[in-house]
C-alpha cells in the first residue's frame, strides 16, 4: 500500500489497518478510540474514502492508497482545514481532531454544495467530547466558503 | 526563527490592545490538527514493555485464591503483578479508597485484581486472560437508587453501607410547605453517566535512579503523586508525573488508578511500561457520575414567590467512596439554586453498592439536584401561569444577598439576574408560542429554560490554593510554572494571556508550562471551575511580583538589559500563591464546621433555553438549538470560554437524553461505545453562548470559572421543553423514547379516563 | 504477527473456490468489532470483486440489481438509482465512515433482526444471488432469515448481489436511540402502488425490523393498509401487532416495541406525504 504517497511493505496483512499505522510506521497521529468502529478517531482515507482503520485489516489495503492526518496537508482543503479549526479554536484536548480532519476533508474535497447538514453528516463518526461539535462545523463551512463549495 | 526584540521597554502599561478578553487558540493548536501532539498514550521507548489488567468478573466476592502460573509461564511475559507485590496495597489513607489491586474482596466487576506486563500487547492481553482466579460470590448490593430497602443487608465496608451524609435546614420548611398555596413536587432519578475521554486512560513509567516517572492525563497530579508515592512506599520526591497533553478528563482523571499501575510496572520491571485501557475497560472499571435519586418540593405563594426548598436525595458512590462526599456536599450547597427563600432544608446520604463506583464528573453533584429543582420551578410557573423565566426572576438572590441554606454572602460578583435576563430575551424563548405552533402531525414543538449555579473552587475552609513560579532569563525571555494543569480547555494560553497584561509585554515573550510535579509547584485540581479562576491569580500575582521589579529598575529600558540585571542580582526567579477566598462570614454554619459545608464565596452562573420537538407517537426527541448564557465573570480568552460552554451543553444534552451507564445486579448493561450512546453531531443542535458581562472582583482581571455550571442547567430546560410541548414532565433522566413514550401513555390514559 | 491469512478473490470463480475453506469478509465492519483475536484466522476478501465497479444496474425484466459485495456509498452514489426505501436504509446506517465499507451481504449475512438493509429488500421482493464452491443459487430474502444471527447459507456460501423488483412508492424509518451510529430499537419498511389519484393503495408490502427472530413481512398489516385514510392506518397499526414477536433486550421492552412499530405505521401518511419526489424515484 502508499500510506501518505510513499510504498509500504513488510507489514502483517492480517493486523488492523490501525496498528499497522501506529506501531509499524509509527504515524501516531491516527488514534484509538474504541476499536469497534463508534468513535471515528482511527478514521483515515483509503483511496480517498473515510473509514475506521480498526474495522480493516491491512491486507484489505493492498495496492491502495491510505491517507492519514499527516498526509492531509497536501491537499487544498486538507490545508484550508487545518487553518480554519485553529482560527475557530474548533478544538479542546484534540483527541478526536485527526479522525475529524480526515473526515472533513474528503467531504470538502467531493462535495460541490457543503450545508450545515452535509458538514453534521459528514463527521456524524466521528465523536467528540469536548466542543459540542458547533465551532467544528463553523470552521468546516468557513473552510469551503473559501473554496466556493459553501452555499 | 525570529531574533527577540532586544528593543521592547521594560517598562509598558497594559499593551495597546490587551491580550486578556482577546480569543487566542491554543497553544498545541497547530500541532493537534497536523496530528502532530504525541499524547501520553503515543509514547514508546526502547526496551518497552506492554501491560494488561486482570479484572473481576463478579460484582462481589472473596478472592478464594489467584493463580498466576499460566500467565507467569506465557512466553514473553516480563511479570504478573498482584495485591501482594504492592507494598502498601491502599490508593490513599482511607481504606474506603479501595486497594490498588484487590486481594481479598472484590466490589465491583472490572476491579483490578492483577497486572501483566509483557514484550507486546498481545502477549499481555493473553497473559493477563490467564489467569485463574477462585470466586466465592458474595451477595450484591444492587445500590440506594435502585434498591434503597437493602442498603443495610448486607455490608460492603466495615461500618455498614452509608459512606456519609449532609444535612441542614434553615427557618422552618414543614410549616412553610403546610402553608403554601402551591407546593410541587419532583421525584427525579439521574442515571450513572461515563465521561467517555476519547482517549482511554493510558501512558507510560519509567524508573531510572531510584526515582519513577510517569506520564499519564491527570487533572489533579499532585494527588496522583501521593497516591504512587503511598502506594509503593516512595518519597514523593522520588514520584514525577508528567500529565500532558491530555485525551479529555471531564472529572474522570481526577484520582483514576492508572498512574499507581504504571508506576507499579515500571518499578518492579525496571523497564519503562506502557498501558492503554480499552475502550471497554474504562467502561466498566472507570468512575461515572453519582446516580441519585431525589426528591425536591418548593412552596410558592399566589404572587409566585417561593417560601421553601425543600431537598431529599440519595447518591450510589459505587463500592468505594473516592469524591462522593464532596459531591454530596456540592449537592447540599447547590440544591436551593440561585434563590432566595426562608426556608430550606437538604438531607443527602452517599452509599456504597456493587455498582459503577462514581467519582468526580464535571457539575459535580450539581446537575443531579438541580435538575428537579429547576423542573418544579418551571412546573410551579405553568401552574400559576406565569412565564417561567418571570417566576425564577421574582425569586433570583442577587449580588451580596445571602445563600438561603448556609446564610452566607454570595458575593458582589453574582450574576443571576443578568444571566437570565440574557437567555429569557433571547427569540427563542420571546417567540416560543410561534415556535409551538409550527407543530407538525406527531412532532409537537415545545421551549424550556432553566438556570443553575456552581460554586467556583473547592469551598470555605478547604485551605485550597493555586500557585505560580516564574524566571526570567537574561535574554528577557520569561517561564511560567503554573497548576492547575490543561485538560483541554487552552490554560496556559489564558495564563500567558493574563501574565501579558499584568507585565505590559507580548505573549510570545511567555512560555506558559503546566501539569508536571517535578516543575510546577502544587496547585491543585483542574476540577471545580477552578483552573482558570485560581491558576490564572496565582500567574497574576507572581507576574505582577516580576512588574514590580521591572518597574523599580526604570522606565523605557530594554527589558533584555533588566532581566540580566536582575539574573545577576539573584532577582530573576519568583513564586506567589493564591488562596481561593473564604466566605466573608459563614451565616449559619458553624465557624468551626466551615469546611464540612464547604459553602462558596464566588459562584458562576448559566441560563440556558431549549428548543425541540416531542414525537408523540414514539417518544422521539428532536433538538433543534440551545441558548446558553454565561456568567463567567470577564472572559480572559472569549473563544476558549465559548467552547467549554458548548462542550459542556453537549454533555448536558448527553445526560439528558442518551447517556446511562446500566448495570443489572452489578453486571455491567452497557460496556462500551455500542450500546452507551453519547450524542454525534446531527444529535447536537447549534448551541448559541452568551457570554453574560460581569466582573469578579477576587479574580484574575475580573474572570472566573464557568465551565461545570454550564453542564446543568441543560436537562431541566430539556425536560421543561417536554413539559411545554407534551403537558408530560419526565423526571427520570435520561429521557430515553421508551420512557417518554412510556409516559406519553399513561398521560394519554389519564385523558381518556 | 497476527498469524492471520488473508486471501485475496480477484474473481468471482476465485472466491468460490476460496470460501470453500475460508470465510468471506467484505466491508469487515461486523467481524472485527468483537476483536481481532475473535476473527478467523482464514479470510477471503471479497472487497476487491467486480461488484464495486458495477454497484447497480436494470436488468431486462425491469429488475434492479444491486451488487451485495460494494460499499453501500458506492451504491448510492452510482448512476442507476435504488428504491428510495434501500436508499433511506443506507442514509441512516451507522456512520460515513462504516457505510464506506459496509455491505448489503454482509448486513443480511450477520443474520440480525435489527440489520437496516434487510426490511427494504423485503419489501423490494429482494432475490438474493448466492454462490460458493458448490454452485450458484437465487434464493428470496425470505428464506434466507432464519433467527438471530442465524441464515440459510451454507459453510462457504458468499452472497454477491440482490435483484430489487421494481416498487413505485418506497421508504424506510428507523427508530434508533440516535440519528448515527445506532442500532434499530425498531424500523419499517414499505413499498405499494397507487393505483388511483386518491388515498388508495395496492401491492403494499410492509417489513419491519427489530420485532422478531427475523427481519418479518408484515402481511397482517399489509392487509389492513387498503388505504392512507386514518381509519386503514389504524387498522394496519392494530393487525400489525399480530405480525410480530418482539422481545425485551437491552435496547427496549417488548411492549415499547410493539407501541412504537404502531407509532410508525401510523407515520405513514405523513411521512408520505412529505416525501414528495424522493418515492417517485423510481
Amino acid at each position: 500500500m502508499n500510506v501518505n504517497g510513499t510504498a509500504v511493505t513488510g507489514y502483517d496483512a492480517g493486523a488492523r489497518l490501525l496498528d499497522v499505522i501506529r506501531e509499524h510506521l509509527g504515524l501516531r497521529g491516527t488514534k484509538e478510540g474504541c476499536g469497534v468502529g463508534e468513535c471515528g478517531s482511527c478514521t483515515v482515507l483509503l483511496d480517498g474514502e473515510p473509514v475506521c482503520s480498526c474495522l480493516v485489516l491491512a491486507g484489505q489495503a493492498e495496492g491502495r492508497e491510505v491517507t492519514t492526518v499527516e498526509g492531509l496537508a497536501s491537499c487544498p482543503a486538507g490545508a484550508r482545514l487545518r487553518e480554519q479549526l485553529v482560527d475557530h479554536q474548533a478544538l479542546q484536548c484534540g483527541y478526536c481532531i485527526p479522525g475529524v480532519m480526515v473526515s472533513a476533508t474528503a467531504h470538502l474535497s467531493r462535495t460541490e454544495e457543503v450545508t450545515e447538514e452535509s458538514v453534521r453528516t459528514a463527521i456524524s463518526g466521528n465523536l467528540c467530547r469536548c466542543t459540542g461539535y458547533t465551532k467544528l462545523v463553523s470552521a468546516v463551512l468557513t473552510a469551503a466558503s473559501d473554496t466556493g463549495a459553501h452555499s | 526563527m525570529t531574533t527577540p526584540d532586544t528593543t521592547h521597554a521594560a517598562r509598558t502599561s497594559t499593551p495597546a490592545v490587551p491580550m486578556v478578553g482577546r480569543s487566542v487558540p491554543a497553544d498545541d493548536a497547530g500541532a493537534i490538527v497536523s496530528g502532530a501532539l504525541s499524547y501520553v498514550t503515543d509514547r514508546r521507548a526502547s526496551g518497552m514493555v506492554w501491560a494488561a489488567v486482570h479484572r473481576s468478573v463478579h460484582p462481589h466476592a472473596h478472592l478464594r485464591s489467584v493463580d498466576t502460573s499460566r500467565a507467569v509461564a506465557e512466553s514473553g511475559v516480563i511479570a504478573v503483578l498482584t495485591g501482594v507485590d504492592v507494598p502498601n496495597n491502599h490508593l490513599g489513607s482511607d481504606p474506603a479508597n479501595g486497594p490498588v489491586l484487590a486481594d481479598q474482596v472484590v466490589r465491583q466487576v472490572g476491579e483490578a485484581i492483577a497486572l501483566v506486563a509483557a514484550v507486546d500487547e498481545a502477549t499481555a492481553r493473553r497473559a493477563a486472560a490467564l489467569i485463574q482466579v477462585e470466586y466465592e460470590p458474595l451477595p450484591v448490593v444492587s445500590g440506594p437508587v435502585t434498591a434503597p430497602d437493602e442498603v443495610a443487608s448486607v455490608s460492603l465496608h466495615p461500618g455498614g453501607n452509608v459512606a456519609g451524609t449532609i444535612g441542614f435546614r434553615s427557618g422552618d420548611v414543614d410549616a412553610a410547605l403546610g402553608t403554601a398555596e402551591l407546593v410541587v413536587e419532583m421525584d427525579t432519578v439521574t442515571s450513572a453517566q461515563e465521561h467517555v475521554a476519547i482517549e482511554t486512560p493510558g501512558g507510560m513509567a519509567e524508573w531510572d535512579l531510584g526515582k519513577v516517572t510517569i506520564w499519564c492525563g491527570s487533572q489533579n497530579p499532585g494527588l496522583h503523586r501521593r497516591l504512587v508515592a503511598h502506594a509503593l512506599g516512595l518519597d514523593a520526591d522520588d514520584v514525577r508525573l508528567i500529565s500532558n497533553p491530555v485525551g479529555g478528563a471531564f472529572g474522570s482523571r481526577n484520582d483514576d488508578p492508572v498512574p499507581v499501575y504504571l508506576a507499579l510496572l515500571a518499578w518492579h520491571t525496571r523497564r519503562p511500561v506502557h498501558l492503554h485501557l480499552s475502550r471497554e475497560e474504562t467502561t466498566v472499571a472507570g468512575p461515572k457520575r453519582h446516580p441519585y435519586r431525589t426528591r425536591v418540593r418548593i412552596a410558592v405563594d399566589g404572587a409566585g414567590m417561593l417560601s421553601a426548598i425543600d431537598s431529599r436525595a440519595i447518591a450510589d458512590t459505587g463500592p468505594y467512596v473516592t469524591s462522593g462526599r464532596y459531591v454530596l456536599k456540592t449537592s447540599a450547597e447547590m440544591s436551593v439554586g440561585p434563590y432566595a427563600t426562608p426556608n430550606a432544608r437538604f438531607d443527602g446520604t452517599v452509599a456504597y453498592s456493587n455498582n459503577a463506583n462514581a467519582g468526580a464528573f464535571r457539575g459535580f453533584g450539581v446537575p443531579q439536584v438541580a435538575f428537579g429543582l429547576e423542573l418544579a420551578m418551571s412546573r410551579a410557573a405553568e401552574r400559576l401561569r406565569l412565564d417561567p423565566a418571570e417566576l425564577r426572576r421574582r425569586n433570583l438572590l442577587r449580588a451580596g444577598g445571602r445563600h438561603s441554606l448556609y446564610g452566607h454572602p454570595v458575593g458582589h460578583g453574582f450574576r443571576a439576574v443578568e444571566t437570565l435576563d440574557a437567555a429569557a430575551e433571547h427569540p427563542f424563548w420571546r417567540e416560543r408560542e410561534a415556535w409551538a405552533a409550527g407543530s407538525v402531525g406527531p412532532w409537537r414543538r415545545g421551549t424550556g429554560i432553566a438556570l443553575a449555579i456552581k460554586g467556583v473552587g473547592m469551598g470555605s475552609g478547604r485551605g485550597d490554593i493555586a500557585r505560580a513560579r516564574l524566571i526570567v532569563a537574561t535574554d528577557g525571555q520569561i517561564n511560567i510554572w503554573a497548576g492547575p494543569n490543561h485538560t483541554g480547555q487552552a490554560i496556559e494560553t489564558s495564563y500567558r494571556q493574563v501574565a501579558a497584561d499584568v507585565l505590559g509585554l507580548p505573549a510570545d515573550r511567555i512560555r506558559v508550562h503546566v501539569g508536571d510535579t517535578e516543575l510546577v509547584p502544587e496547585s491543585g485540581a483542574t476540577a471545580a471551575s477552578r483552573s482558570m479562576y485560581a491558576g490564572g491569580a496565582a500567574v497574576e500575582r507572581v507576574c505582577a511580583q516580576l512588574r514590580a521589579a521591572l518597574d523599580e529598575a526604570g522606565a523605557g529600558r530594554p527589558l533584555q538589559e533588566v532581566a540580566a540585571e536582575l539574573v545577576a542580582a539573584g532577582r530573576a526567579e519568583y513564586e506567589a500563591e493564591f488562596p481561593l477566598p473564604d466566605v466573608a462570614d459563614p451565616g449559619r454554619i458553624p465557624p468551626e464546621a466551615l469546611a464540612e459545608y464547604a459553602p462558596h464565596a464566588v459562584y458562576g452562573c448559566s441560563a440556558q433555553v431549549v428548543r425541540l420537538e416531542v414525537n408523540r407517537l414514539t417518544g422521539e426527541v428532536r433538538l433543534h438549538g440551545v441558548v446558553c448564557a454565561v456568567d463567567a465573570g470577564v472572559a480572559i480568552n472569549p473563544g476558549a470560554t465559548i467552547g467549554q460552554a458548548e462542550g459542556g451543553v453537549a454533555q448536558g444534552i448527553g445526560f439528558a437524553l442518551f447517556e446511562e451507564y446500566r448495570v443489572h445486579e452489578g453486571r455491567p448493561v452497557t460496556t462500551g461505545l455500542e450500546n452507551y450512546l453519547v450524542p454525534t453531531a446531527v444529535d447536537t443542535p447549534p448551541i448559541e453562548t452568551i457570554l453574560v458581562p460581569g466582573y469578579e472582583g477576587t479574580g484574575p482581571f475580573g474572570a472566573k470559572g464557568m465551565s461545570e455550571v454550564v453542564v446543568v442547567p441543560t436537562a431541566p430546560a430539556i425536560a421543561a421543553a417536554i413539559g411545554a410541548a407534551t403537558g408530560v414532565w419526565p423526571q427520570h433522566l435520561p429521557v430515553t423514547p421508551e420512557r417518554l413514550w412510556t409516559a406519553l401513555r399513561a398521560a394519554d390514559g389519564v385523558v381518556a379516563a | 504477527m497476527s498469524g492471520r491469512i488473508l486471501l485475496s478473490a480477484a474473481t468471482e470463480s476465485a472466491a468460490d473456490r476460496l470460501c470453500a475453506t475460508a470465510r468471506p469478509v467484505a466491508g469487515g465492519t461486523d467481524l472485527l468489532v468483537h476483536g481481532l483475536d475473535a476473527a478467523p484466522v482464514n479470510l477471503v476478501d471479497l472487497s476487491r470483486l467486480a461488484g464495486r465497479r458495477r454497484p447497480v444496474s436494470r436488468l431486462p425484466n425491469g429488475s434492479i440489481r444491486v451488487s451485495a459485495t460494494a460499499p453501500l456509498s458506492v451504491i448510492t452514489s452510482a448512476d442507476v438509482p435504488v428504491p428510495a426505501a434501500l436508499a433511506d436504509a443506507i442514509a441512516e446506517f451507522a456512520s460515513p465512515q462504516i457505510r464506506n465499507r459496509a455491505t448489503i451481504g454482509g448486513n443480511i449475512a450477520n443474520g440480525s433482526p435489527a440489520a437496516d438493509l434487510v426490511p427494504p429488500l423485503v419489501v423490494c421482493d429482494a432475490i438474493v444471488g448466492v454462490r460458493g464452491s458448490g454452485g450458484r443459487r437465487d434464493v428470496p430474502i425470505g428464506d434466507l432469515l432464519v433467527g438471530p444471527g442465524r441464515t440459510t447459507l451454507a459453510p462457504g456460501e458468499w452472497i454477491e448481489y440482490v435483484d430489487l423488483a421494481p416498487v413505485h412508492h418506497s421508504g424506510f424509518r428507523k427508530l434508533g436511540y440516535r440519528r448515527a451510529l445506532a442500532i434499530a430499537v425498531v424500523s419499517l419498511a414499505w413499498s405499494w402502488t397507487r393505483p388511483g389519484s386518491g388515498p388508495e393503495l395496492a401491492d403494499v408490502r410492509l417489513a419491519a425490523g427489530a420485532v422478531a427472530p427475523t427481519v418479518v413481512r408484515c402481511t397482517r398489516a399489509e392487509a389492513a393498509l387498503r388505504s392512507l385514510r386514518p381509519d386503514d392506518v389504524g387498522a394496519a397499526a392494530r393487525a400489525i401487532q399480530d405480525d410480530i414477536t418482539p422481545i425485551d433486550d437491552l435496547r427496549a421492552s417488548a411492549h415499547y416495541r410493539a407501541g412504537a412499530l404502531a407509532g410508525l405505521v401510523c407515520e405513514l401518511p405523513m411521512v408520505a406525504a412529505h416525501r414528495g419526489g424522493k418515492t417517485e424515484r423510481l
